[in-house]
């Protein structure tokens, strides 16, 4: 079965964003720094709004934050 | 390791020590052919511990960290583990079934004698338990290896 590799720019984004730290990233979002932290690490792929709402968060596009790495087959 | 996880693991421990300690005495006590009600005494013990034991660790890791809500990856984990659940429950339901009624449709064959008679509640909360192990047990393997 296909599976989507999508990589993101979170940590880089963070420090350079005052380097804000997981848990304030995780409250501008509205969900746990476990989840945070499994977005950033790649174990989890955010719905759409959680991506919109993390990128709004760096005041960037969605395509700054998460960058889709094609269907690994 | 998140206040999530401990909660879990917390109670897929009590589970398994009170819940394996009833199944191995129960299953002893009716193979000796012991009276169902020793039984039922025997399961409102053990559900009763579980209640307890549960409201003991639950409110001491409450109190231990921080209140934490539940979001979309926590949902998510939740559906996926509780299909696994329903997996579990329902390929033993099939396998009561068959060991039951396909030995007497085609066959003169009693159907098993351990699926019959004082047997039936306990290995149906057998399942139950099972199922509900295998739950909390691919919540905590999709909240480690993510998903």
């Amino acid at each position: 079965m296909a599976s989507t590799s999508i990589k993101n720019n979170i940590r880089r984004l963070r420090f350079e964003t005052n380097e804000m730290t997981q848990q304030a990233l995780a409250e501008a979002v509205g969900v746990t720094r476990q989840t945070i932290i499994a977005i950033e690490h790649g174990k989890y792929s955010p719905s759409l709004e959680i991506a919109f709402r993390i990128a709004a968060a760096f005041h960037v596009a969605m395509d700054d934050v998460f960058i889709y790495g094609g269907l690994d087959q | 390791m998140s206040t999530t996880e401990k909660s879990l693991l917390a109670s897929l421990v009590i589970t398994l020590l009170v819940f394996g300690n009833f199944f191995v005495d129960t299953l002893e006590a009716v193979l000796a052919g012991e009276p169902m009600a020793n039984i039922g005494t025997s399961l409102v013990a053990a559900v009763i511990s579980v209640i307890i034991l549960e409201i003991i660790v639950q409110s001491l890791l409450a109190s231990l960290s921080a209140s934490q809500k539940d979001d979309e990856r926590d949902r998510l984990i939740e559906r996926m583990s509780f299909r696994n659940g329903y997996i579990c429950l329902s390929v033993g339901m099939w396998i009561w079934i068959a060991q039951t009624t396909i030995p007497t449709w085609w066959t003169d064959l009693p159907s098993s004698p351990y699926m019959t008679g004082a047997l039936v509640p306990v290995l149906l909360l057998l399942l139950f338990v099972i199922a509900e192990v295998t739950v909390t047990v691919t919540r905590l393997f999709y909240y480690r290896r993510g998903i």
